[in-house]
């Protein structure tokens, strides 16, 4: 197996500039573990550099942040990266994490149905609160923070060697995590009003294909 | 009064109470704000409708009792 991980972080928006700077921290943090992770970062995350990058290193694990639809994933600019009925079989044998909107709904299943090991990704919209003083800092945003850690804990988790259906119940359990905070005495009632939309990805959050796949040992 | 409109005035209701100084992200639909976001729910177009389906869809995971039955499993966000 391969220890290579190709992730993309595009910025073409608010929304791709936040999970974007989100992925890239996440990565960083986990420089020391057996996963080496290949970014293509901003202008780099196009169709060409992806599939280029792909046949290159082989990669075990694919970690895609960018805006999505429930048949596709897009990179820079939108552009599309992995479409069902063009190319979801580059996706063969590895395990698929999209940071993106309703992919898992369509392409997840289509992925597996292909040949990828497993495809973890979201059924619905992906929500999330952004505090727009914070937009050129992304990283110092803390209302984001409450579901963007979450949402990354998968990678975290697969990185530690866990199973994809392990890392998925785990950012699951990091959602009502957050969740139990706001319930807190400490949270603020604005905060509070975040609830629902963090149950929403997190009851959006599914595994496609085999669970008990690992990108890490 | 139908319930349509019942559950529109319900959605508003609720989502005055989100800051004003925030802003959401909806995936490729863009980021609104609160009283945008608003609009939307009143016009009942596509980003309205998604805002009524999150505000129903909580209401019954409240129902259903999702935190009881996820409070069990929150302690394996640390694995």
């Amino acid at each position: 197996m391969s220890n290579t991980a190709l992730a993309t972080t595009p910025i073409s928006d608010p929304t791709t500039r936040y999970i974007s700077a989100w992925a890239e921290k996440t990565i960083e943090e986990l420089k020391s573990k057996q996963l080496q992770f290949i970014v293509l970062a901003k202008e780099r995350a196009t169709s060409l550099i992806f599939d280029s990058m792909f046949k290159k290193h082989n990669p075990s694990f694919v970690f895609l942040n960018g805006h999505g639809g429930p048949n596709l994933v897009s990179g820079h600019n939108n552009e599309i990266l992995i479409e069902v009925g063009k190319n979801e079989t580059i996706l063969k044998g590895t395990v698929a994490y999209a940071l993106s909107c309703s992919s898992a709904k369509i392409l997840g299943p289509a992925a597996v149905r292909a040949g990828a090991t497993a495809y973890i990704g979201y059924n619905e919209d992906f929500i999330f609160f952004i505090s727009p003083e914070k937009v050129s800092r992304p990283r110092e945003d803390r209302t984001a923070d409450m579901f963007l850690t979450p949402a990354d804990h998968v990678v975290v988790s697969l990185a530690k060697g866990h199973t994809a259906g392990e890392a998925t119940d785990a950012a699951k359990s990091y959602f009502i995590k957050s969740v139990q905070k706001l319930i807190s005495s400490e949270a603020s009632e604005d905060d509070r009003e975040y609830m629902r939309y963090l149950i929403w990805d997190m009851k959006s959050l599914v595994c496609h294909g085999d669970k008990t796949a690992v990108v890490a040992k | 009064m139908d319930t349509e409109k019942e559950i529109i005035d319900l959605v508003v209701a609720r989502l005055q109470n989100l800051p004003s100084n925030k802003e959401i992200s909806i995936g490729s639909s863009g980021e609104f704000t609160k009283d945008q976001l608003i609009e939307h729910v009143k016009n009942d177009d596509e980003v309205g409708k998604k805002m009524v389906e999150i505000e129903m869809d909580f209401l019954r995971s409240m129902k259903d009792g999702i935190f009881y039955e996820q409070y069990s499993t929150s302690n394996n966000a640390n694995i």
